[in-house]
This record gives C-alpha cells, sequence and structure tokens, in this order.
C-alpha cells in the first residue's frame, strides 16, 4: 500500500473523475448504434398512420331504388346475346364477386382469356378492368356487355329487351327521366356496384383499434407483409387497386411463364408504350381469401401460390414457406361483411 | 291612313323579337354557376398542388398510400369533366380562348396523370426495396457476424442509401453507395451469404437506381404547366364572365333607358292627355250647354248622305209631330211639303251635295198635315273623299212670321171680302203692265167696273147680302178674263181688270161684253135674287195715257161716262173726258179761292102759287162768276165743290146768305116766305152736323125753320145713311121742310115720301118740258100730283117756260110752278125788285 501513497491528492481526484466519466459514458452510450437496419429505416419512415385504411361502414348517397334496379340488371341474362350470361355469372356475389375459374366463360361458352377480378369493393379501385381501362364503374359496365367473347350483346338490343320488360320499363321511369337508355343501364349497374363493399373485415377492426381482432401470428404475417415490401403496392382502402404495377419487376415473370398472349400485355394495349409493357392495375387483396384463382392469368391456384409468385417476380426473394403462412394468414383476416354478413 | 297603321303595325312587330333579343341579353351571366366553375377550377388548382404535394410526400415516405393522390387525381377530372359540361359553359360558349384552355389544360392534366401513374409505379418498387432492403442487411448481418468488413461495408451503404433519400441526388450519396456497392460485390463470400448479398446488391442498386429516377419524376410532374394552365383558365373565365356581365349591363342599361325614356313620354302623355282631357271636357260641357241652347232656339236634326234622319231634336220632334222612332231611320221626304216646286228641291240638294252650306227657307209638313215654315241652315260634312257623309240642319221655326207677313201682304195687297187684289196691288200690277207692255210693244188694257144700283142691294137686302153679291161678282170677273189678267177690288162696288198683252183691241171689247152678260145673270143669294148691271170704263195704254194715275183717272171717267149714258154698257175713255177732267181739275183749283174772292153769287128763282101768280117762295140758285170764264153753271162747278169737300163750305155760305134774304123779304114782303136751300147728299152725308149749325145760325136771325127748304134728291134718299136720316129728321122737327128734287127721273119710290116726311115734290123740268094735253108725261104729272096730294104733299114743278105748260099744270093741280115763264134766277136785288112790283 506505501507504493501507492506517492501519488498527490490532486492526481487522484483526476483519476476518479476521468473513471466516474467513463463509466457514466459507458453506462449512457446511446443505443442507437446498436439499431437494426430495419429499425434504421423505419426511423426514416414519417408517416404517423397505417397504409392500410379500413373501408367505412357504408357508402354514403346512393339511391336505394336504383341499388335495387342495378342488382336486377345485374343479374338479367337480357344484358348478353342470347340471354344466358348476366353479370352476376361471372362475378357471383356468394364466391367472392367472382367465379373461381381461371378464366371466365362467356356467351356460347366462350372463355374469356383473363381472370374474372371480383366486383366487391371495385368503387373502391381508381380504374376497372386489368389494364385499368375504364376510368369509372359506369365506363366499365358497357365492357363485357360488348364483349363478343363475354356477354357479346350492345346497347340498342339491350334496350329493346328491356323496354319488352313493362317492370324495368316502370322501375327506370321512377329512378330517371329518360327511362332506358345506355347510360341509366350503366348507371344502375355501377350504383349497385359501389353498394358492393365490404367492410368489417377482422383485420379492419384491428385498424379501428380492436388489437383482438386478429391473433398475433396473423399480426405477425402483417409485419412480413410489410417489411418483405408487399405493401408498397397493396396499400390503401382496397389494399392495392390505386395504382399500375408492371408484374416481373425483379424477374420476368411472363417469360418464365411462356404462351405469352394479347391480354399478357397490360397497359401496353391501350397506350403502346414500351414502358406500359406487362403494366396492370394493383389488384386490391380484400377478399383475397375468396377470390382464388388468382393473377389476372388465373395461374395461382392458392393464396400460398400467389404470395409467392409475388415474392419471387415482385421483390425477388425466395419467401420462406413459414413467412408465406403467415402473409397468408394475415391476408385471411381481410374478408369483409357484405350487408352485414360475412361473406 | 291605313297605309300607317300597316307600318305601327311592322313596326310593332319588328320591335317585338329584338326588344326580347335585349331582353335576354339584358340577362347577366348566373353568377352561381360562375361562382361553380370557380370552385371547380379552384379545386383543380388546389388538386393540382395536392398531387405535386402529394407525391413529393410519398417520395419522401411521409406517407404510406396512394389513395390520397388517386383521388386528387378523380376530383381532378371530375371538375374537369364539370368544365367541359355543357351546363358550365353556356356563358362562354364559343369563347375559343378557354375552350382552347381547358383542351391544354386537359392535356396536361392527362400527361401529369400518366406521370403520377408512373411515379407511383416507380415508387412503389422503391418503397418495396426500401421496406425489403433494411431486412436483408439485418439479415446478412447476422449471418456474417465475423465478417466485420462487411457489416461495416453493409452499415455504410445503408446509411448512404438512407442519406441518399433524405438528401435526394447528393453525388456524394450516390457515388459513396456506389462505392460501397463495389466494395461488396469485390469480394468473394461464402456461400451460405452468397444468395442473401446476390439479393442484397440487386436492391440496393435498384434503390440507387430508382432514387435518381423518381427524382425525374418528380420533377416532370412538377415541370407540368398545369398550375399555370389553371391559373389562366381561371383569368379567362374571369375575363368572360366579366365581359358578359359588362355587355349584359350595357344591355341592362340599354333597357333602362328604354324604360326611362318610355317613362318621361308615358308621363308627358299622361300629362298632355290630362290637359287635353280637361280642354275636352271643357270643350264638351260647352258643346253640350250650346247644343242645348242650341235645342231650346233651333230644330235640330243630323241625316247621312242620303239623307235619312239620324237624329232630331225635342224641337224637330214637336213641330213636325213625329216621335223620334217615327223619325229616325226615315227619309227627310217625310216632312216634305210640295209647297216648293221641284226645281226648289233640285237647287237644294245640288247646293248641299255640292258640299256647300244651303240657307233658305223652307215650308215642309207635320205629320198632321199642317204646313210649317223653318229657316234652315243645311250644313254638309264631309268625308275623305269630300263627298258629304252627312248633313246638319238646323232650323228656327218662322210660320209664325212667315204667315203674319203672308197675312200682312195679303192685307195689305188683298181684298177681305173678294180675296182680289186690292187699290195697292193693283197699282203694283199696273205698273208691271206698263213695263211689259213696253218691252213687248203690246198693248194693255184698263177697265173700270162699277155695279149699278148697288147701293139698292145693300139697302133692301142688307149689308150681308151685299157682300155676298160682290164676292159672286169678283167670281163672274174672274171667270171673264184671262188667267194672267189682274181683278181688282178698288172698294165698294169699284172693280178694276188689266188686260196685259193684247195684240189686238177687239178682244177688249169681247170680254167687256162678256161681263156685262155675265152680270146680267141673276144674283142669287140665298132665298134671294138680285138684278144688277155694271158699267164698263176702258181705257187703253200706250194711246190714252201712259201714266198710272192717268190711266186710272181715264178709266174712271170712261166708266163714268158709261154712267151717264145709262149704265149696263162700257165706254172707251175718250180724249174729250180727258178735256173735261182737265176743265173740272182746274175749276176745283179755282173754286178754292172763289168764296174768298167773292166771286159767288145766290141768285134766286121764283116758286110761284099757280092758282094766286104769287111769289111764295124762292130756290137758292148759286153762281159763280169766274174772273175768267165768266159765270160757271151749278152743274158745272156743284160736282167739283162735291168731290172736293167745298160743298160743305159754300152750302154754309148758301144758307147764310138765303137766310139772310129770307129775313129781309119775310120782313119786307111775306111773313111766309120761303127759300129753298139744294142740299148735297155729301152734306148730309158728312160728320159737320150741318142742321145744328143751320138751326143755331135761324135761331140768332130769329128766323123759325119754316123759313127754310131742304132740296134733296132721290138718290140720297137711296142710300141714305142713319146720319142721314138723323139729319132730315132734325130738319123737320125744326120745322124746315124737306123737298124732293128732280122726282121720277130716279127710283120715285113712294115709300120715301112717307119714311122722310117729306113735304113737297118737285116734278122735274124733263117731264114739265114736253107737257101736253094728253101726253104721257101729263099724265104722269098728273099721277105724281093726285099721289103727292093723296100724300099730303104739295107738288112744284120745275122748269115751267110756257104758258101752255103753266096752264096744263095748273089744271092738273100743281101746287106750285117755278121757271123762266115766271122769271130766270135772279140776283137778290132783282129778285126783291120783283118782289115790290105787285
Amino acid at each position: 500500500m506505501k507504493a501507492i501513497p506517492a501519488l498527490p491528492q490532486r492526481v487522484k481526484i483526476l483519476v476518479a473523475f476521468v473513471i466516474a466519466l467513463v463509466i457514466l459514458v459507458w453506462l449512457f452510450w446511446p443505443e442507437t448504434r446498436q439499431l437494426t437496419a430495419s429499425q434504421q429505416a423505419a426511423s426514416l419512415t414519417y408517416a404517423s398512420s397505417e397504409p392500410i385504411v379500413p373501408i367505412p361502414d357504408a357508402i354514403p348517397n346512393l339511391d336505394s331504388k336504383k341499388v335495387i334496379l342495378g342488382n336486377l340488371l345485374f343479374h338479367e341474362v337480357n344484358l348478353s346475346q342470347g340471354n344466358t350470361v348476366a353479370c352476376a355469372g361471372c362475378h357471383q356475389l356468394a364466391r367472392g364477386g367472382t367465379d373461381g375459374l381461371k378464366y371466365s366463360i362467356g356467351v356460347n361458352g366462350q372463355l374469356s382469356g383473363l381472370n374474372a377480378p371480383t366486383v366487391f369493393n371495385s368503387v373502391f379501385n381508381f380504374r376497372q378492368f386489368w389494364n385499368g381501362r375504364a376510368k369509372t364503374l359506369e365506363d366499365q359496365v358497357a365492357g363485357p356487355i360488348h364483349n363478343p367473347v363475354e356477354m357479346g350483346s350492345n346497347w340498342t338490343e339491350v334496350i329493346a329487351k328491356l323496354k319488352r320488360d313493362s317492370g324495368y320499363v316502370q322501375a327506370f321511369s321512377e329512378s330517371y327521366k329518360n327511362g332506358i337508355t345506355s347510360d341509366n343501364i350503366a348507371n344502375a349497374i355501377a350504383v349497385f356496384m359501389r353498394s358492393l363493399s365490404t367492410p368489417n373485415s377482422r383485420f379492419d377492426k384491428y385498424l379501428k383499434g380492436d388489437s383482438h381482432a386478429i391473433t398475433p401470428y396473423e399480426l405477425s404475417g402483417y409485419a412480413l407483409f410489410t417489411s418483405y415490401g408487399c405493401i408498397a403496392c397493396h396499400q390503401g382502402m382496397n389494399i392495392g387497386g390505386n395504382m399500375y404495377e408492371k408484374l416481373g419487376i425483379m424477374r420476368d415473370y411472363f417469360e418464365e411463364r411462356g404462351n405469352i398472349t394479347e391480354h399478357d400485355l397490360g397497359r401496353y394495349a391501350l397506350t403502346k408504350n414500351p414502358d406500359d409493357m406487362y403494366v396492370f392495375k394493383v389488384p386490391g387483396l380484400r377478399n383475397i381469401a375468396l377470390t382464388a384463382p388468382y393473377l389476372h392469368d388465373g395461374t395461382a391456384k392458392t393464396l400460398e401460390d400467389v404470395v409467392l409468385i409475388m415474392g419471387k417476380y415482385q421483390l425477388g426473394i425466395a419467401l420462406p414457406n413459414e413467412d408465406i403462412a403467415r402473409i397468408v394468414a394475415f391476408l385471411r383476416t381481410l374478408t369483409g361483411e357484405y350487408n352485414g354478413k360475412p361473406l | 291612313m291605313k297605309q300607317i297603321n300597316l307600318r305601327q303595325i311592322a313596326i310593332a312587330l319588328a320591335m317585338a323579337p329584338l326588344l326580347f333579343i335585349i331582353f335576354i341579353k339584358a340577362q347577366p351571366p348566373d353568377p352561381i354557376k360562375h361562382h361553380h366553375i370557380l370552385a371547380d377550377l379552384h379545386k383543380i388548382e388546389r388538386m393540382n398542388a395536392e398531387i405535386d404535394i402529394l407525391t413529393l410526400k410519398l417520395r419522401y415516405r411521409l406517407l404510406n398510400n396512394f389513395d390520397d393522390l388517386v383521388s386528387a387525381i378523380r376530383e381532378i377530372s371530375l371538375h374537369q369533366d364539370n368544365l367541359r359540361a355543357g351546363d358550365y359553359a353556356i356563358y362562354h360558349k364559343g369563347n375559343l380562348p378557354i375552350d382552347l384552355a381547358i383542351d391544354k389544360l386537359g392535356q396536361a392534366m392527362s400527361q401529369k396523370e400518366a406521370l403520377v401513374e408512373g411515379f407511383k409505379s416507380h415508387q412503389a418498387v422503391l418503397n418495396n426495396s426500401f421496406n425489403y432492403f433494411p431486412r436483408i442487411v439485418d439479415e446478412t448481418i447476422q449471418l456474417a457476424k465475423a465478417d466485420r468488413a462487411l457489416q461495416l461495408n453493409l452499415h455504410s451503404l445503408l446509411h448512404d442509401l438512407l442519406m441518399l433519400h433524405i438528401t435526394s441526388e447528393s453525388a456524394s450519396a450516390i457515388s459513396r453507395a456506389e462505392n460501397s456497392i463495389q466494395q461488396i460485390e469485390g469480394r468473394t463470400y461464402p456461400l451460405y451469404l452468397q444468395k442473401n448479398i446476390a439479393r442484397l446488391i440487386q436492391h440496393a442498386k435498384y434503390i440507387l437506381k430508382y432514387e435518381r429516377e423518381i427524382n425525374l419524376w418528380l420533377q416532370q410532374i412538377t415541370s407540368v404547366s398545369t398550375q399555370f394552365l389553371v391559373r389562366d383558365l381561371i383569368f379567362y373565365y374571369e375575363e368572360s364572365f366579366n365581359h358578359a356581365y359588362k355587355v349584359a349591363n350595357y344591355y341592362y342599361l340599354f333597357i333602362f333607358l328604354c324604360a326611362l325614356i318610355l317613362f318621361v313620354y308615358a308621363a308627358y302623355s299622361f300629362f298632355r292627355l290630362r290637359e287635353n282631357s280637361s280642354n275636352l271636357f271643357q270643350a264638351y260641357a260647352e258643346i253640350k250647354n250650346q247644343k242645348f241652347a242650341m235645342d231650346q232656339h233651333a230644330i235640330v236634326s243630323i241625316a247621312d248622305a242620303r239623307g235619312n234622319i239620324t237624329y232630331a231634336n225635342d224641337k224637330f220632334c214637336e213641330i213636325s209631330h213625329y216621335t223620334r222612332d217615327e223619325l229616325y231611320g226615315k227619309n227627310h221626304r217625310i216632312v216634305k211639303s210640295n209647297t216648293h216646286p221641284p226645281s226648289f228641291y233640285q237647287e237644294f240638294w245640288k247646293t248641299i251635295a255640292s258640299g256647300k252650306v244651303w240657307h233658305g227657307e223652307i215650308c215642309n209638313r207635320a205629320k198632321d198635315g199642317s204646313l210649317y215654315w223653318v229657316d234652315s241652315t243645311i250644313v254638309p260634312f264631309l268625308d275623305e273623299q269630300g263627298i258629304p257623309s252627312q248633313y246638319i240642319s238646323i232650323r228656327t221655326d218662322i210660320t209664325e212670321r212667315k204667315m203674319s207677313a203672308e197675312t200682312i201682304m195679303h192685307q195689305a195687297n188683298f181684298d177681305t171680302l173678294t180675296q182680289l187684289p186690292n187699290r195697292r196691288l193693283l197699282r203694283d200690277r199696273l205698273e208691271q203692265e206698263i213695263k211689259m207692255a213696253n218691252r213687248n210693244g203690246l198693248n194693255m188694257a184698263l177697265l173700270f167696273i162699277d155695279l149699278d144700283n148697288f147701293k139698292d142691294v145693300n139697302d133692301t137686302l142688307g149689308h150681308d147680302m151685299g157682300d155676298i153679291l160682290l164676292q159672286e161678282a169678283a167670281l163672274r170677273l174672274n171667270s171673264c178674263v184671262r188667267e194672267a189678267d189682274t181683278v181688282a177690288r178698288m172698294g165698294g162696288d169699284e172693280f178694276m181688270v188689266i188686260m196685259g198683252e193684247l195684240d189686238e183691241i177687239g178682244n177688249v171689247e169681247r170680254i167687256a161684253q162678256e161681263i156685262l152678260q155675265k152680270f146680267a145673270q141673276p144674283f142669287k143669294m140665298g132665298n134671294e135674287v138680285s138684278y144688277i148691271s155694271a158699267s164698263i170704263g176702258i181705257t187703253l195704254y200706250p194711246s190714252d195715257a201712259t201714266e198710272v194715275d192717268a190711266l186710272l183717272k181715264n178709266a174712271d171717267q170712261a166708266m163714268y161716262a158709261a154712267k151717264h149714258q145709262g149704265r149696263n154698257r162700257f165706254s172707251y175713255f175718250t180724249p174729250s173726258m180727258q178735256e173735261a177732267a182737265q176743265t173740272r181739275m182746274r175749276l176745283a183749283g179755282d173754286l178754292r179761292g172763289a168764296l174768298a174772292n167773292n166771286e159767288l153769287r145766290v141768285h134766286y128763282q121764283p116758286i110761284v102759287e099757280l092758282t094766286t101768280g104769287l111769289i111764295h117762295k124762292a130756290e137758292a140758285l148759286i153762281h159763280w162768276q169766274h174772273p175768267k170764264r165768266g159765270l160757271v153753271t151749278p152743274d158745272e162747278f156743284i160736282p167739283i165743290a162735291e168731290d172736293t169737300g167745298m160743298i160743305i163750305e159754300i152750302g154754309n155760305w148758301v144758307f147764310i146768305e138765303a137766310a139772310r134774304h129770307t129775313l129781309r123779304w119775310r120782313a119786307a114782303h111775306n111773313p111766309k116766305f120761303q127759300i129753298s136751300i139744294n142740299m148735297s147728299p155729301v152734306q148730309l152725308h158728312s160728320d159737320s152736323n150741318i142742321p145744328a149749325t143751320w138751326l143755331a145760325h135761324l135761331q140768332r136771325l130769329g128766323l123759325p125753320g119754316q123759313s127754310i127748304v131742304v132740296e134733296i134728291t132721290e138718290g140720297l134718299l137711296l142710300d141714305a145713311s142713319d146720319t142721314v136720316t138723323d139729319q132730315l129728321l132734325e130738319f123737320r122737327d125744326a120745322g124746315i121742310e124737306v123737298s124732293l128734287d128732280d122726282f121720277g127721273t130716279g127710283y120715285s119710290s113712294l115709300s120715301y115720301l112717307k119714311k122722310f116726311d117729306i113735304d113737297y115734290i118737285k116734278i122735274d123740268q124733263s117731264f114739265v118740258r114736253n107737257l101736253a094735253p094728253g101726253s104721257d108725261d101729263m099724265a104722269l104729272c098728273e099721277a105724281i100730283i093726285v099721289m103727292a096730294h093723296k100724300l099730303g104733299l104739295l107738288v112744284i114743278a120745275e122748269g115751267i117756260e110756257t104758258a101752255e105748260q103753266h096752264a096744263l099744270l095748273l089744271a092738273a093741280g100743281c101746287d106750285y110752278g117755278q121757271g123762266y115763264v115766271f122769271s130766270k134766277p135772279v140776283s137778290a136785288e132783282n129778285f126783291e125788285a120783283m118782289l115790290k112790283r105787285p
């Protein structure tokens, strides 16, 4: 001990101060330094809200008479050539608004060459059809009616047929000044389609504050959905449906799939812009569990398949099965209610 | 007038759509619509800015979904559709800058939208990598815990990429990131790391690439000039709205000015109308008063162009005795009287039909047939063509005036009894006939007709019968003469006939004969029948005289001549008649000075008692010792004195002379001496009351009435009036005896002798002159004497010139005699001498 006493008192205090300082710095060294990349990246995301928005409980300002009329027309085979196909033929409300087929079957058993998108929540889409060629639901109505492989009819024919039905004549005259016209038929069907929203999915309940609406497992699926980047396109109220995106960002989907048809060209068919090649409207994911098969070509038979494909071509990753299962579990929470009843 | 109306209607019709157009033009642009448009534009502007903000937010990850961006774009396209909708374009239709700006904005917006879509796709990929990159970094770090260098490199890369994201295009960050990527790639990794590293590098490269690209997208989005285009559009809209508003204001102002002018005009019209109406009212009141006044005074009627009555006032109804209902619609002829010749009506219609005012006197016929005279003024009112459309007649009733004038005229010119022209009218006619005769060089005759013995009819049958006879005489005269001749009554029983245009004098005589024949017919007056004749005097123009008075006188003289010739005849006027007349006239003038000049003398002719031969009486006879003519007999000047009225004075003078001599001779010779004085009928007819004067004179002289005898003629007694009778009775009462002169020449009515209490009858010398024994005259004289004596009268025979006559009369029992056989009339001195002689 006698060796040490040589140190002067001033030095002792200095040493003690340094030691204390080191201890304090050690103790209070900011933890950020140990943040993961994800945490660092998240810190740069300033958006305060969730990227997915719940569907409102009801669509306001819908004329109930027109909704009923639109419902009738939606189920009216007279809109088609030969009176065989109604809208509801391919867009079966009981089957999530689609037909469960790879390609829909039109008049005379013709195949449409495209997977039928759901009519549910189509009101929230920024464009209609896979290639987004219709700006509004009204614009969209005329499409299938005139499509030779779908309903194969035309307005003149349709109007003539409807005018023979006094029920329609009266219903139209009650809702429209000028009775049965193409615009009014389209409007009535569009109004009906606007009513086809599916609020109160379990995930919407969660978003609205019910933390028990989904299981932690499903929630972990949502986290994966976000962190893998799916959320980049599938966001908003319809979890998609509000933008165009190229199918095959990271890998060439169509080359690998082969057998490219005109339906695969996407927006290019409309714009002839090379940049629009294979660009489609990003479909909304609501009620996705009910609308198999998936993708415009109906190639993905299950949710797992489609999540895998999306991961592969859009994210450039091979999603682990565990993660796919979680994501699929999350996707299943997106099934909502129609007319107060679960789909 | 009608053309102007058509033009006015055309102008009004043209003005109506013009006004309507102006009214439409004056509609200001709807500010609400304008505000809607502006609201749309501002919304577009805001949403446009919103897009810029949202893209920036998304780019910097302040937002995690595209919903807001989508709805912003949708809003814009919605409002753009609104702009394109016709409803909003209504006030800007055809406004090229606006249409162009809308189109340009639409194009720019489409461009922007496309850019936004591209941005979204890229941003999504970037987001995707950004989401996934930290996760793969973490995973890799965990896997490669031993590899410190890799860890550092990864951290550095992460840091650089994050910094790049924050700082955008920081050249240093990019180069550092690229550097890090190269370092990571430049190394070899164990197999379990290779897959991770590859993905990591891929995503890092994507981030690097997209970070740069996204900025380009952003630049492009913001560089689309939508902002300016919207501002331009707002400006154009404002401008066009203001312009439209201004134009509308001008039209509005124009309408306001029109309204103002109209108001001023209306006010002016109103005041003028009021003024006019008050003037009109005044004028109406005046006219009403005047009409009332006129209706009070005048007979007013209005007739249309054809003369049909459309208005008649009360006076018209009153005078015409028609009611209004009977008059209205009837032709004015209803009151036509036909008293005017057709030429009168023709002239009348010619005047008023030519638009001239007619004035004159018309005789109309009332409903009851009575005639009435109106002083008429007929005023034609002309239509546009100058043709009378109606006539207003204003009349005054002049019936009374007319009638009285006629009556007066008639009375003045016509004899009331016979309705023949009177003396006055005769003169006029005569003057006219003279003028006419002068003109045509023909002769003219004037006939003076006097009825013979008319006095007898009056006396015997009364004046009424006399009047009837005169009327009958007038009718007979009228029946004899030609239509154009004039028959006039001069008074009493005197008539005149003017016969003009005589080409043959003989005609006059024929007519005179006819008149005499007609008058020879008995006159029947009721039960009475009378016989009467006429004496006609004829004078001719121009042979006898040329003056009216001269002609009248000539006719008169000729008539007297006819009378003297024995009546019931006609006599032509002769120059000797004229001479005599002239003489008479001169004598008349001289006679006036005769009394004063003492030229008159009273001579006495003795009346002898035949039985004794003694002068018992004397007849006073007047003589005129004319200074130039010598002695003028009473026969010559007494008629003149009678005509001139001097007979009264002369008669009185004779009486006074006679009375003086009677007094003298009664005293000196015979106390019963009588002087008889001739009494003219004129004296007794006059009002001078001779008996009273004479009796008073006799009284003064102290002479009894018996000293004077009044000699009267039968003619006096024939038409003796009450005055004559009264005076004769007065003489008798006073004792003055009356002697009837010239008995036997006239009517010799015996009844008079008793009636007038005659004392003496004087047998006319015409009987005495031719007395011879056994002659008619002798018998007459004897009869007269006997009769007179039977009646208690004494008889005096006149004009006894021979002793034989004297003897015969004496034998016949005549009481007194007078004549040259005894003595011619002598002066008072000589008579006195004669009395003195035994």
